[in-house]
């Protein structure tokens, strides 16, 4: 039922109700928790068809300012539009911009679209009965109404974290249009979002709809974008006077690939806008289109994975529509048109192939991940060449193992290639080896091959062709070997790799590349009552100014086994205050002048900025244990607080 | 003009001094998303201000009345039906 605009609130709420009983097996309303000041319910539509499983969210924010009325009627249109061609199996046309029928069937089949059309139903009431509002209508102690997006938290207490010069008086003020009220999320409004986005976890892009400006904007709004000082961000309370000023030295950070996709996706926005009818929208960074931003929804979306990195990392976007707050409604059709096309396009770049090589069986692919990185089930190595290795590894939910890296000889080395988007896509894996160490850097890796994967189906996965290790070298002084694939192709590119000085920086770096996978495949046999030396490296960072400790754990040891920990003597100033438990177990040594010294306890090493300490891990296992046990030794580098990666011997008695 | 009546106005400023001058007023709302870039030199921006305010910021700024906000607003809410054309009986 194509509409006139505008909408009022009634007639959102009933279309949103008529498109989930009309579209019912694809469409669904969701009733939001919170009720608003004045008693009213909010709803959102989640558009969603097909049976793929790895589908990222998109959430469409419209109606947050009360005055912007169009915001609802772009997506109410919007999810009619997409609802009827999928139904139908059309495409959709938005005048010179047209969308083909696949294209719709990949978004609505790949991608869950949650439209949230009208977040401010108090505020839109008030205004369409004829008074200029901006906010809420919840009373305040002198007051009336909170700006709503300014009330997200983000940097919320402004006076707190920019600098002195800047001026933030209009979102304290009660009677401002921009108050940003008593607290970050004081509004049901905010709570209604923040419900999303915490109850949806797959949503990886937000999109907040308002008038007017004709801008296409991307996180973030506190400070320029800078893609090479990790530090700088808007958690380090170092630079709280420091934000807000631009050409100066901080910058806010955002890794390099989050920086080249929300600009092409900006890009295609802007370019599938144009194609409608001519209009070319200003597109950038909302730093730079509208200043300083302190609580809005679109830099808060951006954040969170910041600030709690088991949520997902979510790709945020304001759009300002139109040049008034309410165009003409022959006009507002166009505009309609517009935008929706640049949301539509958005929804295809989310439907975009992902790649992934997981970290391990319980990887979905989240950036930041979380969980164990070093057992990677899609590098496996088998020491003979695999006939069929489709077939062979053909279940994901199966961890095939891997065989040990056999020296001297050729091995063969596959890996599954996962794609979490909505149409097939070709790969390149490159392969890596590093030596044993407790955090496998990109500066210790060495490369090995690299082999073109193809036709990795939507939403499935692919086994390469074997990557041969020709003749492994003996890692002789430098221990085991850690295996590194890395995987990318033109959507989804290699990471850069370039911007790690620290350990703090390799950590946010692995755990925000998705298609970056290690596995540790070394095990050790031991003859009892011999001693065995390990070599390892522990890796020090350019910036890093933090001592690195290194702490020592097993559960499983032979009673009355001896482990020794060889470092150099001037490295260890202190001695480590070991677990009690595990007293009795390890008996670390350091050595110096060729003469080794016991010692109990060691303490945080030292290591020059930049350079890498070698150390000696030496393992003797005076009682011979259970034949069919396996034994497990754990070292784990911490640089601070923060864990930076470990290395865990196998230990198999040889007999 | 009409008394308290609400006008959008477009300034022209010289820097982002003025901006910030302009954003620390609570008596204006200024609405950044119309923030534009003339050249190194001069940016303009709309504001929402009521005609009391008009006069008295007149000395300080260079800016032109666009509209009357009351005026477009009950224009546009003659475009907003007082029932739900959707409901069904």
């Amino acid at each position: 039922m194509p509409f006139t605009p505008y909408l009022n609130t009634n007639e959102i709420n009933t279309l949103i109700e008529q498109f989930s009983i009309d579209f019912a097996s694809i469409c669904s309303r969701i009733i939001l928790p919170n009720l608003t000041h004045e008693g009213r319910n909010s709803y959102a539509l989640k558009l969603a068809a097909g049976t793929s499983v790895h589908r990222k969210g998109l959430l469409l924010l419209g109606g947050t300012h009360a005055r912007e009325w169009g915001g609802s009627d772009i997506l109410i249109s919007l999810a009619e539009k997409l609802l009827n061609a999928y139904t139908d199996g059309t495409g959709i046309t938005f005048q010179g911009k047209s969308y083909s029928v696949s294209e719709i069937t990949k978004i609505m089949e790949h991608t869950d679209i949650f439209i949230f059309p009208n977040v401010n139903p108090d505020g839109k009431v008030y205004c369409q009965g004829g008074t200029d509002w901006r906010k809420n209508r919840r009373p305040t102690a002198s007051s009336v109404g909170i700006d709503i997006n300014r009330n997200y938290d983000f940097l919320w207490d402004a006076n707190n974290f920019f600098d002195p010069s800047l001026s933030f008086s209009y979102l304290y003020s009660e009677s401002s249009s921009t108050y940003h009220g008593s607290s970050a999320f004081s509004e049901a409004e905010t709570q209604n979002v923040k419900w999303l986005v915490d109850n949806y976890p797959n949503i990886a892009y937000g999109v907040d709809i308002h008038s007017y400006g004709q801008k296409i904007m991307y996180m973030w709004g506190d400070d320029e974008n800078q893609t090479s000082e990790l530090e700088k961000n808007f958690m380090n309370p170092a630079y709280n006077a420091s934000r807000g000023i631009s050409s100066d030295s901080y910058g806010e950070f955002l890794f390099d690939k989050d920086r080249v996709h929300i600009e092409n996706t900006a890009t295609r926005m802007h370019n599938a806008l144009f194609a409608v009818r001519g209009k070319s929208y200003s597109t950038g960074q909302l730093f730079h289109q509208v200043g300083v931003d302190s609580g809005s929804s679109a830099s808060y979306f951006f954040s969170r994975h910041f600030s709690n990195p088991s949520t997902r990392k979510l790709y945020s976007y304001g759009i300002e529509f139109g040049t008034t707050f309410q165009p003409a409604p022959s006009e507002m059709l166009n505009v309609m048109d517009d935008i929706g096309a640049a949301l539509t396009e958005l929804c295809l770049c989310a439907s975009d192939p992902d790649l992934l090589i997981r970290d391990n069986l319980s990887d979905e692919g989240k950036e930041p991940s979380t969980g164990l990185l070093c057992m990677s089930p899609d590098i496996i190595c088998r020491k003979t060449p695999v006939a069929n290795p489709g077939t062979a590894f053909a279940d994901p939910a199966i961890d095939p193992g891997s065989d040990n890296i056999e020296i001297g000889n050729d091995n063969y080395i596959y890996i599954r290639v996962h794609n979490h988007g909505g149409i097939q896509t070709n790969a390149q894996v490159r392969l890596y080896f590093a030596p044993l160490t407790t955090s496998c850097s990109p500066t210790l890796w060495q490369f090995i091959d690299q082999i073109d994967v193809i036709d990795i189906p939507a939403d499935g996965f692919k086994v390469s062709d074997a990557i041969i290790w020709p003749h492994v070298p003996d890692p002789g002084s430098t221990g085991h070997f850690c295996l590194i694939a890395v995987c990318g192709n033109s959507v989804d590119p290699f990471p850069n790799t370039s911007m790690i000085d620290s350990t703090n920086d390799y950590l946010k770096f692995i755990m925000n590349s998705n298609n970056i996978a290690y596995r540790n495949v070394v095990f050790e046999d031991i003859v009892p009552d011999s001693w065995k030396s390990i070599r390892f490296v522990v890796q020090g960072f350019r910036h890093d100014r933090t001592k690195i400790n290194i702490e020592f754990e097993t559960k499983n040891l032979p009673r009355d086994s001896n482990v020794k920990i060889v470092i150099k003597r001037h490295l260890l100033p202190q001695f480590l205050r070991l677990n009690s438990r595990l007293e009795k177990l390890l008996i670390p040594v350091r050595s110096f002048s060729g003469k080794t010294q016991k010692f109990k306890t060691s303490d945080y090493l030292k290591i020059p900025s930049g350079k890498k300490l070698y150390g000696k891990l030496d393992i003797k296992l005076n009682t011979p244990g259970k034949q069919d046990k396996q034994y497990s030794l754990a070292i784990s580098q911490h640089t601070g607080q923060l864990p930076t990666g470990q290395f865990t011997l196998y230990i198999n008695y040889k007999h | 003009m009409k008394k308290n009546e609400k006008y959008l106005v477009q300034f022209l400023l010289k820097n982002t001094g003025s901006l910030h001058q302009l954003l620390s007023n609570p008596n204006i709302e200024v609405i950044r998303s119309s923030l534009s870039k003339i050249d190194n030199n001069n940016i303009q921006v709309d504001a929402i201000l009521s005609e009391s305010y008009l006069n008295e910021l007149k000395p300080a700024y260079a800016f032109r009345i666009k509209e009357n906000l009351n005026e477009s607003l009950a224009e546009s809410c003659k475009h907003v039906s007082v029932n739900d054309r959707f409901e069904k009986p």
